[in-house]
């Protein structure tokens, strides 16, 4: 068992050392121990997970403490015992990370072909799995916050793949610089943990987390700095610029990092600290709201855009909304659920969007495509079915956790927490939005004429390496649904109910799991998705209305969709410019003429003064040595005469 | 209170304090008697690299003989491998020196940062290079003296003796501006030194001792005890210590000196400088003023905080806007250490042992983006960031290099200056919460200084600078290893000479990412102590801005 554990933590190490020393290591080579560490990894863990499965639900976990940390002995003592923890929650995780990550590396070993820099991509998406891995398998909050940087460094490397464009350099920064924000959040919410229960132990935190007043203001603003870093880490507003532009990096990378694993984790994070929440409705109320607002927010950004990686990267965003929602109304299950499902049609469609783009010499405007099921078979079924589960049509996966997420937050609002029935409201809203731009790239994609006929006559289908993980994750977008059917069993939940009913002491807040299935939600959400659908079809397939005159009917809204609300253009005008103009004003007028000035003033006077000296010794240095020396010798004298 | 263990049979301390002064000595004086010797200047680098080497050697044998002590929270204030000879006898001033469990890694951390300096000076330094080494033998017996004398007098004799060679070093192998630099490191510092010297006298007339503590329990720190001083000289003297600490730190707004002093040394002279002197500063203030004056400490705590974080986010501001790299990475060392400054006035051991680990942590960052500063600009041959770009495409390995020294420098979490950072704050937010939230906002404006630094050099489109397009002769007046293109190593990627400077710093930093607690499993118990010192030795000790928390 704890074999198995170490596999999964250090095999994507092993490959990154690999990869990452291995200079003279041939590419062949590198697409062995690339995707090959993780597809060992991949095995542990799901050697780990029937390990699990095996046990008795109540013993479900192991922890296995390898390191004693005593950073301070004494009175104050700062002790840290670091291990890794698994449980049915970073089961789960793992087998994503690796299981979708070994499709993703696999299908990078087609979509690479001949880039330079292949042994760089392969031992970054090692380390990316790495860091990644131990941020869900720590069983401490110092070695998550380990973890969470380091996947947050790993995706400023790989967005900044290529790194002699300034646009995917600055989107690296951009990505890096909003996620330290994040870091900010947890590591004072860690100091707050060390202050209050002297540990940052999962454990020893959430056994103590009934010490603080339920519901009060220390436990809110624990978990609210928690949310300063999901939020950055997940793309929710307000930190969620940085995910569009993150879109430089290699699809592989936009469908591993900035969709199926590192995105989420911020769901991860909520879900773990899910005690320090349940203490706290107030901060696990502001994760709803933060989601539901997202997912429509987010959505109305994918309508208007033309880049098709950009439209997926809006759907990531409003997708994990969804699973804030799913963690916001304390049904923690259904937000993995979520996330599971998620990462594999999400990974399905990055791939799809590759495939076309590869086939349309990295062409990322949808509308100079067009046309493409007639040369892209096999990628237009991949597409739809990603397509389908996502906008959770029935027995496809997306379904499930979809309608999990918005019945818990309709029974939640109907149970007396009235408003969020403005949560219900927005997701269900959002499943209309999703149907109809979701739908929208595919047609335009896929059918009508083709726009760019050069591009058109030069397509072609991508090879095996690409095709087989997208035909894996095709099973798995199917084979999701049946993870759990709304009102009928949920294996997610039953699965994850040891980690979500573990009985820590003076468990207070909403019940963890809605008490009662309603009909009402599910008939409503599929009903406003066919219509969404429906829409889709007849603006962007038989095109009446033209897309043109539904965007020219509201122009405001179409140019403010258009512009991304201008949050880029206030964040820059309001935060970026003000911090750098402030401080090139300072260097240049406070630093050099205030303090700097008195310096030089003093120096001035000094040299005024030290001007008899002068005429006896010239060099600097011996100046002033002497006036230590004299000045040495008056006080000496003082001390001794006046000083008894 | 004191007690002394780990005595080696001989002065092992002594020795190692000695030993390159006396080495520097020898070159000095061996011509005298047989002329002709020491000619070459290969020699003289040869004895120096190994008269630096043996002692890192010897440091590195006390670190690893350094007992630790599990003694709880009594106040127990050991130091080791003390070596006490009488001295002036007349005045009650003996020679001792001593280690405790901060000192012994400053030690450590001198010999080696010396050693890394003295070889980097071999092939940067081209210039009067014999000179240039007895001088930075003289320094390395200097520093050592200040971290290890155990008497007050001695700490002050070596205060000054470290600052004469740097004034030289400076002055005569600095940039253009090396005159104006060093005429402002020195008003500085003969302000600070002289405040200092009036507040040890005071203490001399008052005590009649200048020793710290003695086997027996007496020396300052016992007449203290028994006989406190009262809160008015406390707090002038903590002043007149403090401001000479200060200034070497150094704090907000005393600062401005560090910047100047820093563009202009070459680098050995800067990893001397950043590297190891500026914890000279914050050794001070963990030495003597917070267990000689821990009333005035509990006082001042607050006000030293306040202007510890408004120069740790104002360093971080200017360093953000700065083009020129040199300066860039000054003001980032600055910010730095006014973050040690404020784990420091934390008053509890967290803080102070972050505190001490940063200070490892910082002079290997420092000296390594010293490094990577000095090994882009003998590539390109400029300092500023918009004449540079895209040199990852060129030179790969100096690339990655210079990368993890910007992860460092940064803070990223599992990198050892995080630990550091993250007990200073932890400390820090013991003693007030808000102080720890908003200087930890420097995370955010350091991940932004940092990657801007590395993208603008490393990234995007290759530019190529004036300097490398004229191709510059090296012009041979010039003393400096930076300025002229050199080129041969416009080229060539990181040499293997480039090589063995930074590979040990890159060790160590990753090292102490793995295993923070083998660090501070020494440094932990002295600061324990001292703090024990410092909150039962100050009468009200709540009434501080910070205090009462421990």
């Amino acid at each position: 068992m704890d074999r198995l554990m170490w596999g999964i933590l250090l095999l994507p190490l092993t490959g990154f050392l690999i990869n990452s020393l291995g200079m003279r290591l041939s590419n062949r080579a590198v697409s062995l121990v690339g995707p090959g560490s993780v597809l060992l990894a991949f095995l542990c863990a799901v050697g780990s997970f029937f390990w699990l499965q095996g046990q008795h639900s109540s013993a479900r976990h192991s922890d296995l403490v390898f390191w004693n940390w005593t950073l301070v002995a004494g009175q104050s003592r700062f002790h840290l015992d670091f291990g890794l923890l698994l449980d049915p929650l970073s089961s789960t995780m793992t087998l994503v990370i690796t299981g979708v990550g070994f499709l993703i590396l696999l299908y990078s070993v087609g979509y690479m072909h001949g880039e330079s820099g292949y042994r760089r991509f392969f031992a970054e998406m090692d380390l990316f799995i790495f860091t990644m891995l131990l941020l869900v398998l720590a069983d401490n909050y110092l070695w998550l916050l380990v973890g969470w940087a380091g996947v947050g460094l790993t995706s400023y490397l790989l967005i900044g793949y290529y790194f002699e464009r300034p646009s995917a350099v600055a989107a690296a920064r951009k990505a890096f610089v909003m996620n330290v924000i994040g870091d900010w959040g947890i590591m004072v919410a860690l100091f707050m943990m060390l202050i209050l229960f002297g540990t940052m132990n999962f454990s020893g935190v959430f056994n103590q987390v009934h010490t603080v007043p339920f519901d009060g203001r220390i436990i809110t603003v624990m978990g609210l700095l928690l949310l300063v870093g999901a939020v950055a880490k997940s793309a929710q507003i307000p930190l969620y610029t940085w995910l569009p532009d993150a879109m430089e990096g290699p699809t592989p990378v936009s469908a591993l990092i900035h969709a199926a694993t590192m995105v989420t984790a911020g769901v991860y994070l909520v879900a773990r600290s899910y005690p320090i929440y349940q203490h706290a409705p107030k901060a696990l109320h502001v994760v709803a709201l933060i989601g539901a607002v997202g997912t429509v927010y987010a959505a109305g950004m994918g309508l208007t855009s033309n880049d098709i990686k950009r439209i997926l990267a809006y759907s990531t965003m409003s997708q994990i909304a969804y699973m804030f929602v799913g963690v916001g109304v304390a049904v923690y299950s259904a937000g993995m659920l979520h996330l599971v499902e998620h990462a594999f049609f999400k990974a399905l469609l990055f791939m799809g969007a590759g495939a076309v783009m590869h086939a349309m010499q990295d062409e990322l405007d949808i509308r100079r495509m067009g046309g493409l099921k007639e040369k892209l078979p096999f990628t237009h079924l991949a597409f739809f079915v990603g397509v389908l589960s996502i906008i959770g049509t029935p027995l496809f996966s997306g379904f499930s956790s979809k309608e999990e997420v918005i019945g818990s937050a309709f029974e939640r609002a109907s149970h007396g927490d009235p408003i969020l029935w403005l949560v219900w409201g927005l997701a269900v809203v959002t499943a209309l939005l999703t149907a109809v731009y979701m739908f929208r790239v595919f047609f335009l994609v896929f059918y009508g004429a083709p726009r760019d006929q050069h591009l058109f006559d030069h397509a072609h289908e991508a090879g095996p390496y690409m095709r087989v993980p997208m035909m894996a994750l095709m099973a798995l977008s199917v084979l999701g649904f049946f993870l759990a059917i709304p009102g009928v069993y949920n294996e997610m939940e039953a699965w994850l109910s040891p980690v979500f009913h573990s009985g820590y002491p003076g468990m207070g807040g909403p019940a963890i799991e809605p008490q009662a299935f309603s009909w009402i939600s599910l008939v409503i959400t599929l009903l406003v998705t066919a219509i969404g659908v429906f829409m889709a079809w007849r603006i962007y397939y038989r095109r009446e209305p033209t897309p043109e005159r539904v965007g020219a009917a509201v122009p405001g809204l179409y140019r403010l969709l258009a512009n991304r609300y201008y949050m880029d253009e206030i964040y820059d005008a309001v935060i970026v410019r003000p911090i750098v103009f402030t401080f090139r004003l300072t260097s240049r007028y406070f630093e050099a003429d205030l303090v700097d000035a008195a310096v030089d003033g003093t120096g001035a006077l000094t040299r005024v003064l030290s001007g008899r000296l002068r005429r006896v010794q010239t060099g600097y240095v011996r100046n002033y040595a002497l006036s230590i020396m004299f000045g040495a010798v008056l006080l000496v004298g003082y001390f001794i005469v006046g000083g008894r | 209170m004191a007690t002394t263990v780990n005595t080696a049979g001989y002065p092992l301390l002594s020795v190692i304090l000695f030993l390159p002064g006396i080495v520097a000595l020898f070159v000095v004086a061996l011509p005298i008697f047989i002329p002709n010797t020491f000619r070459n200047d290969l020699h003289v680098k040869l004895l120096a690299v190994v008269a630096a080497l043996v002692d890192f050697g010897l440091a590195l044998g006390v670190l690893v003989k350094f007992a630790i002590l599990q003694n709880g929270a009594g106040a127990q204030w050991v130091f080791q491998f003390s070596d006490q000879r009488s001295w002036i006898g007349s005045l009650g001033i003996s020679y001792m020196v001593g280690v405790d469990g901060v000192s012994v890694y400053l030690v450590a951390l001198t010999t080696m940062m010396m050693a890394i300096a003295i070889i980097a000076a071999t092939f940067m330094i081209q210039d009067r290079i014999k000179p240039f080494m007895l001088l930075m033998l003289a320094l390395e017996t200097g520093i050592l003296g200040v971290f290890t004398s155990n008497n007050l007098f001695l700490f002050y004799v070596f205060w000054e003796a470290m600052l004469i060679p740097m004034y030289f070093l400076l002055g005569v192998w600095g940039e253009e501006r090396r005159v104006y630099a060093t005429m402002k490191f020195l008003i500085y510092t003969v302000f600070g030194s002289f405040l200092m010297l009036v507040g040890i006298f005071y203490l001399y007339v008052k005590a009649g001792t200048l020793n710290m503590t003695t086997p027996t329990g007496g020396g300052l720190l016992g007449y203290l005890h028994s006989h406190p001083l009262s809160s008015s000289e406390q707090i002038l003297l903590f002043l007149a210590f403090g401001i000479a600490f200060a200034i070497k730190l150094p704090i907000f707004p005393f600062h401005t000196w560090a910047p100047t002093a820093y563009s202009e040394s070459p680098v050995p002279v800067l990893i001397a400088l950043a590297g190891i002197l500026s914890k000279a500063g914050a050794f001070g203030f963990i030495r003597y003023c917070l267990p000689l004056f821990p009333q005035a400490a509990h006082d001042l705590a607050g006000m030293v905080s306040i202007f510890a974080i408004i120069g740790i986010l104002y360093a971080a501001g200017l360093a953000l806007v700065q083009t020129d790299i040199k300066r860039l990475v000054a003001y980032s060392s600055v910010s730095h250490m006014n973050l040690i400054a404020l784990g420091i006035f934390s008053l509890n051991s967290t803080g102070l042992t972050g505190s001490t680990l940063q200070m490892i942590n910082h002079s290997i960052i420092i000296s390594g983006l010293f490094i990577a500063v000095a090994l882009i600009t003998a590539r390109t041959g400029t300092r500023r960031l918009t004449e540079m770009g895209g040199m990852g495409v060129r030179w790969p390995v100096l690339m990655w290099v210079f990368f993890i020294f910007v992860l460092a420098g940064l803070d990223l979490p599992g990198l050892g200056s995080f630990f550091g950072e993250f007990l200073i704050l932890a400390g820090v937010f013991r003693a007030n919460a808000w102080f720890a939230s908003i200087a930890a906002l420097t995370v955010i404006l350091a991940a932004w200084y940092m990657i801007r630094f590395f993208q603008d050099t490393m990234n995007g489109p290759v530019v190529t600078s004036p300097q490398q397009v004229a191709e510059t002769t090296p012009d041979a007046r010039h003393s400096v290893y930076e300025f002229p293109v050199l080129q041969r190593l416009v080229n060539a990627d990181l040499l293997s000479r480039e090589m063995i400077l930074v590979a040990p710093l890159i060790v160590l930093t990753i090292y102490i990412g793995i295993r923070p607690s083998t660090v501070t499993s020494r440094i932990s118990p002295t600061t324990s102590s001292e703090v024990y010192i410092v909150h039962h030795r100050a009468p009200g000790s709540s009434t501080g801005a910070i205090g009462g928390a421990r």
